[in-house]
């Protein structure tokens, strides 16, 4: 008896359709699963078995014989553990044939329990079946995936029970969702008005960002209050990050989606593998991938490894990032906004007559944080420690809620134009929507032509100019104080090795 | 002597006294495992074995094969300030486009085939500072060597990384045709040996230009206990000594400090009371050093009057440039000289981001300011 039920496995963030076909036939009793499932998919041999016995089923003394297909690719994880099982109670007429209209998806325990797994949310996408079984703990995420056509089982025996009919199938839980947590306020930073701007410009184009000073400045106090500044996030934004999340085994709200825009902060010791995603076996998304739509803020960067920002280069390029592995590849979202902290020199003083940093040490750091990953930034910004008396003295500056207000409108005008944030718009876009005025064009060309400035750089200064333009709510060309304040937001960070000396 | 030289041990008081009894009397006895006196030496058996792998006359072809003079205590032409002066050191190394080659051995004095310029009616003023310099003090530096070569003084310093190098940057920029003032380098390796790699330009200019001068044999590495021994000779060259930026303790107070043994003047260079760059000079101040303020103080304070050829030796204070609107003006003006960020001359000057900003535009497009390492910096047009 060959019986075939739906399911689905998890390939980086997205699910992959998976058909299991379980085969029962005469022949000396075995169980084999064919289709490369990886170790833990194995193993669903021995839960399978203790699940049904504990459910009081008989397991059949007959070779039975389980296909993942499509057999060439790769199945990880345990999520097809109920399929199995139900397969094969179809295959050995303990179950209803009906039970094959359904997709399942679950990880089963020794004593027939269904437990939840993580992907559900991907993984329901692809399930291609009217009606979906998972455990309970799974079912508000599922239900965003397909609302309404989601069942929750607790185990074995009471899946059983609902499909004959002795039992009514139970709907996943409503729950509300949380209510918003308080943000941190921006009224809490005391002077650097430069750097303030900067947050807002960046809040409000999707600019990448980088701080620099010593330490103490308040550049993380900075970059942690950025969250604030952001908008909710869209149903289909959501939608993406919930899932990465789920993929990667992070925990949801208790109503089951995002809301919030992600604010991922990776210690400055993580790896490669980590920061962008991938592993040998699983590929798991990487810190990149679940900030994106969101913010990935990397304290520190001097401290971080090379090899780790290197990797950056390209999904900050392509807002993708693509894992190749000898078993499989995956391309995984990577569309986030780069907020990063970093001292002018190891020891803070920024090299300068107070720096107490060798030489060789000093270039050893210029060279970890590379020129190309420098020039991604668009705004680049000294920040100052405060000192005592204007700590003490300063009116407060504006609180997150004034900014945000602003922030909001300005991508309101950048959704308007038809792009999600004018960081993210096309240059050609660029030249014909953001019409800089003839002496805002005349600077940008002297900046160009005395090398102070690059073609992307002057592209790059551009779309900040129109996001600042934004934020004051003006129509009509840009002008040449909307220009020469994006160029000061984009400070010449690095510092050549030299004395100084310009006669 | 050059062989004794590069025997490990036999430092600069053994070879003094190798030069008392004479080299070729001293060199036996080394090659014997004896001091130059005479008595048995500690390091005998090293020392058997180092001199019986040098060759006396092939080291001294090599120099004068690579064109480096060499001088002894006692001769013409190595620098002193006394007879028997314990600072000038017994064998001197001379490398450079002013080291001369002589077609005959005159005297015996000369040892090989090159001869080294004749410093003795010279004026040279040593530049000395510390490592760890701030904008200010390397653009002082800088400033000093140009004025004082454009005076007509040599300029003396040692090559090392920060005030040294601006000094001679300064002074290899205002060499042109007509100027007499040769740049003179006292460094702690051998003279082939390029110490610290980022000089190298320098290290080339000085050579093609003037002199390095060193009191170590070819291919020697410097070592810390080299320096200190190098400043000596640095004071031994010079007339004065000018010291820019020192911290509280460092290497160019030593120099100070031989150069009041050996009585040559030393000036300092006053700076903030808040820069820890200039503890050490502002110390020396108070100690009674002259105040330097810039050439003119330093030509005073060696008896010339030299006005050199075009101008008067510019004042360091930056002249404020013409035809700039008013706030552009201020914004200049709030620069200070470890450079601004955008942050900091909005609060000194009182204006909003954008006239701030668009004032560092005008400036930058006239060349009067460089935006480096997050802040804009004066720069000379």
């Amino acid at each position: 008896m060959l019986a075939i039920i739906r399911s689905a496995a998890l390939l980086g963030v997205n699910g992959l359709p998976v058909s299991v076909e379980v085969h029962v036939s005469q022949g000396l009793p075995g169980f084999t699963i064919v289709g490369l499932p990886d170790a833990a998919c194995r193993e669903a041999r021995d839960r399978v078995r203790a699940a049904v016995l504990s459910s009081k089923l008989t397991w059949p003394q007959s070779r039975v014989t389980v296909n993942l297909a499509p057999s060439g690719l790769r199945k990880v994880g345990t999520g097809l553990d109920l399929a199995i099982a139900v397969g094969l109670l179809v295959a050995s007429e303990q179950a209803p044939a009906s039970a094959t209209e359904l997709g399942y998806l679950g990880e089963l325990g020794l004593d027939g329990a269904v437990r939840p797994i993580s992907g559900a949310l991907p993984m329901s996408v692809a399930i291609d079946a009217p009606t979906l079984v998972v455990a309970e703990a799974n079912g508000t995420e599922a239900n965003l995936a397909c609302p309404d056509r989601v069942r929750c089982v607790a185990s074995l025996a009471e899946l059983l029970d609902c499909l004959e009919g002795r039992n009514v199938w139970s709907a996943p839980p409503y729950r509300e969702p949380p209510p918003e947590a308080p943000v941190l306020d921006l009224a809490e930073v005391r002077g650097n008005d430069v750097a303030r701007f900067a947050l807002e410009v960046a809040a409000a184009g999707g600019h990448h960002l980088l701080f620099v000073g010593p330490p103490g400045a308040g550049k993380t106090m900075l970059a942690e209050r950025m969250v604030g500044l952001l908008e909710p996030l869209d149903r289909d934004a959501a939608l993406r990050v919930t899932a990465a999340h789920s993929a990667a085994g992070q925990l949801l709200p208790p109503d089951g989606l995002i809301r919030r825009a992600p604010f991922r902060a990776p210690h400055h010791t993580v790896s490669q593998v980590a920061l962008v995603g991938g592993g040998s076996t699983v590929l798991r998304p990487g810190e990149i991938t679940l900030a994106s739509d969101g913010l990935l803020f990397l304290d520190e960067l001097g401290e971080f490894s090379a090899h780790a920002l290197d990797a950056l280069r390209q999904p900050l390029e392509e807002g993708v990032v693509r894992i190749s592995r000898a078993g499989a590849s995956a391309e995984m979202p990577a569309d986030f906004q780069l907020i990063a902290a970093m001292n002018p020199c190891p020891c803070g003083r920024g090299g300068t007559g107070a720096c107490r940093c060798s030489d060789a040490g000093l270039a050893r750091y210029r060279r970890r944080v590379s020129g190309p990953l420098l020039d991604r930034f668009d705004l680049r910004v000294m920040v100052h420690p405060v000192t005592s008396d204007r700590l003490v003295c300063t009116t407060p500056g504006e609180s997150t809620h004034e900014v945000r207000r602003r922030v909001v409108a300005a991508r309101r005008r950048a959704r308007d134009r038809g792009v999600r944030s004018n960081h993210a718009m096309p240059g050609a876009q660029l030249e014909t929507v953001a019409r800089l005025d003839a002496d805002a064009t005349e600077v940008l060309r002297r900046a160009v032509q005395d090398g102070r400035l690059s073609g992307r750089g002057m592209r790059r200064v551009h779309s900040v100019a129109l996001t600042i333009a934004d934020l004051a709510g003006s129509d009509g060309p840009i002008d040449e104080a909307t220009v020469a304040q994006a160029l000061a937001l984009r400070a010449e960070i690095m510092v050549e090795p030299s004395l100084g000396l310009t006669a | 002597m050059i062989a004794l030289a590069k025997v490990d041990g036999y430092g600069r008081a053994r070879l003094r006294a190798a030069l008392d009894v004479g080299a070729e009397l001293a060199w036996q006895r080394c090659a014997a495992g004896c001091e130059p006196d005479g008595r048995r030496a500690n390091d005998g058996p090293a020392w058997l074995r180092a001199a019986g792998l040098l060759d006396p006359d092939s080291l001294y072809g090599e120099c004068e094969a690579a064109g480096v003079a060499v001088t002894l205590a006692g001769d013409d032409l190595h620098p002193h300030h006394a007879d028997g002066d314990p600072s000038a050191a017994p064998l001197l190394f001379w490398y450079g486009q002013k080291v001369r080659r002589a077609d005959a051995l005159g005297g015996g004095l000369v040892v090989n085939g090159c001869e080294p310029p004749d410093l003795s009616g010279r004026a040279s003023v040593a530049i000395v500072g510390t490592r760890r310099a701030s904008r200010y003090g390397v653009e002082v530096a800088a400033r000093l060597g140009r004025d004082l070569v454009d005076a007509g003084v040599d300029v003396v310093s040692g090559l090392a990384l920060g005030i040294d190098a601006a000094a001679h940057s300064g002074a290899l920029s205002g060499l042109d045709d007509g100027v007499n003032a040769i740049p003179i380098a006292v460094v702690a390796s051998g003279v082939d040996v390029v110490h610290p790699q980022r000089n190298r330009a320098i290290w080339h200019g000085v050579a093609q230009h003037g002199v390095i001068v060193s009191e170590y044999p070819l291919g020697v590495r410097p070592a810390p206990w080299q320096f200190p021994e190098r400043n000596r000779i640095i004071v031994a060259m010079s007339r004065a000594v000018v010291v820019v930026e020192s911290h509280e303790r460092g290497g160019s107070l030593l120099t100070a400090g031989f150069a009041a043994d050996a009585g040559v003047p030393v000036l300092a260079v006053p700076g903030a009371v808040t820069s820890p760059g200039s503890l050490g000079t502002n110390r020396l101040l108070v100690d009674g050093c002259a105040p330097c303020l810039g050439a003119a103080d330093v030509l005073d304070t060696l008896g010339l009057h030299t006005i050199p050829r075009g101008s008067l030796p510019e004042q360091l204070e930056l002249i404020a440039p013409t035809g700039l609107e008013p706030v552009a003006l201020a914004v200049w003006e709030a620069i200070s000289w470890e450079g601004s960020d955008a942050g900091s001359l909005m609060s000194d000057t009182r204006l909003g981001f954008a006239a701030v900003s668009v004032a560092l535009v005008q400036l930058q497009e006239r060349r009067l300011i460089r935006a480096e390492g997050g802040v804009f910096m004066r720069q000379r047009t």
